[in-house]
């Protein structure tokens, strides 16, 4: 249970209340799981507001402003705490002059997790309109037949920190240590900006870049989009179209480029090239960028180890 | 503050007050407790309580409890904290039993009804069979209880073929001839 910085007796009564509705008042007692169960609600609810820069009612605060830092920018009196959204964007927590109860926080992130879900929930129904697996039967299980069963079996009152599925279907970037529903929103997220991705490109394409990669790639379980993605960023090393088989002589040219270049290096290069791809296919949209980044150091490191045991073949197609 | 810690905070509101105040419903039929076997008994409770993994947030089951059983012809003066907590102990367990899936007050008119007609007061036969019986059928999905509220339910599990008014009158009429 992740801790708020409440004292246990403020929490106490939110969760006595909350297990008089979970009970509809019929029972004075509740078990072990259950008290457990719903002091985690109270705690998520608590932590989302938090982490979403939950205000003061106006009664309490004075006035805050909602600007964004730039630059280590700082209002007088403000703290110095700044968390980061998704694109490294900094985003301001307000300065809190008086704590904020216990109650009113958990009523705030109630809100909040509603909220999200429900846009969560529209996202999800707008990726599925078009999503294309591309054959493979994880990708398509986990999007067309799990996530479902989350909105579905989601309880936002009392056990809002309930993930239910297992997001089986890896994405490019983790999925942080959340769970619930910002679990599940930060992974409809990434799998649009893959299926964004991933539709620049013919499903032809798609799809005999992912078969040369692995004859099995149907039943296998791994990320379509890194497949795709890096056979399109050595395409661009190469100067060559992507699509094509990359021949013996190409992966020879590969192995020169990278020889003598270390991890960091490797990293960086393959970075510029993606903000290039990002530029030209998605009008410099940043969260593409950012998603497809995340699998820069590691295609990096295999690249490095590939061309020191020349096996190439292995790690791009 | 450790899982099991914050749990038995909660349940160690002071309610003797409550429960001094409760005891009056007994007062009519013969029935008291002193403020020391009120004491007892929330003892007896937070153990229970402890026992059975449970939580008790708000008012505890006492109150409710002796409501339902102080018109019991089965319960004396000189027991009647013992017999409480026995119904106590017997209440935390069988609302396990039942998964939850009773109300207080389904399993409290179940219980009250069985401690007079069919276990005439015996609490071994109430923990060891009644309630038993019908724990398991609400594991397996009987959900009767609902409309009824708890009563007369025991009769459709009942495995003892108790007083049957035809065979009855059959042997009164038998010896009679």
């Amino acid at each position: 249970m992740k801790l708020t910085g409440y004292e246990m007796e403020e929490l106490l009564p939110l969760v006595a209340k909350l297990a008089a509705k979970y009970t509809s008042g019929e029972s004075s007692s509740v078990p072990y799981e259950t008290a457990n169960m719903l002091m985690e609600s109270i705690c998520y609810c608590i932590l989302e507001n938090e982490r979403e820069g939950g205000r003061e009612t106006e009664s309490e605060a004075g006035k805050h402003s909602q600007v964004p830092k730039r630059n280590g920018e700082r209002k007088a009196g403000e703290s110095n705490e700044a968390a980061e959204n998704i694109s490294g964007e900094q985003v301001y927590k307000p300065l809190k002059t008086r704590q904020m109860t216990a109650a009113e926080s958990f009523r705030q992130g109630y809100e909040k997790v509603l909220k999200k879900t429900g846009c969560a929930q529209k996202a999800y129904n707008d990726l599925i309109v078009d999503f294309q697996a591309y054959g493979n039967e994880n990708y398509r299980d986990v999007v067309l037949k799990a996530l479902p069963i989350f909105f579905m079996k989601y309880d936002p009152r009392f056990a809002p920190q309930e993930t239910i599925i297992s997001l089986d279907y890896p994405t490019l970037r983790t999925v942080s240590g959340d769970t619930g529903i910002d679990a599940v929103e930060q992974y409809v997220e990434y799998i649009v900006l893959e299926q964004r991705f991933l539709q620049k490109f013919s499903e032809d394409m798609v799809i005999k870049i992912l078969t040369r990669f692995s004859g099995e790639y149907r039943i296998n379980f791994f990320n379509l989009c890194s497949v795709v993605l890096r056979h399109v960023l050595v395409s661009g090393l190469l100067g060559r179209q992507p699509g094509e088989q990359i021949s013996e002589e190409e992966y020879v040219a590969l192995g020169q480029i990278c020889a003598g270049k270390d991890k960091n290096e490797l990293a960086e290069l393959l970075n510029k090239l993606t903000e290039k791809l990002a530029a030209g296919g998605w009008k410099e949209d940043q969260k593409v960028l950012w998603y497809l980044q995340g699998d820069t150091d590691n295609f990096a490191a295999e690249l490095v180890e590939g061309t020191k045991r020349n096996t190439l073949y292995h790690v791009v197609s | 503050m450790e899982e099991k810690d914050w749990m038995e905070l909660a349940g160690q509101k002071n309610q003797l007050a409550k429960v001094m105040e409760s005891s009056r419903y007994g007062e009519r039929f013969g029935l008291s407790l002193t403020e020391e076997e009120a004491g007892m008994l929330m003892q007896e409770r937070e153990n229970c309580l402890r026992e059975q993994h449970r939580v008790e947030f708000g008012e505890s089951i006492l109150p409710k409890l002796m409501q339902a059983f102080c018109d019991s012809d089965y319960i004396r003066g000189e027991d009647y904290a013992e017999v409480l907590g026995r119904l106590q102990e017997i209440f935390y367990l069988f609302k396990n039993e039942s998964m939850d899936l009773l109300t207080d007050d389904e399993l409290l008119t179940f219980m009250r009804e069985q401690y007079d007609e069919t276990c005439f007061g015996d609490l071994d036969y109430l923990e060891g069979t009644c309630l038993p019986l019908f724990a398991d059928a609400v594991r397996a999905g009987y959900r009767g209880y609902q409309q009824t509220g708890g009563k007369g339910e025991f009769e459709q599990f009942d495995i003892v073929q108790r007083w049957d008014k035809g065979l009855y009158l059959q042997a009164l009429a038998n010896q009679i001839d």
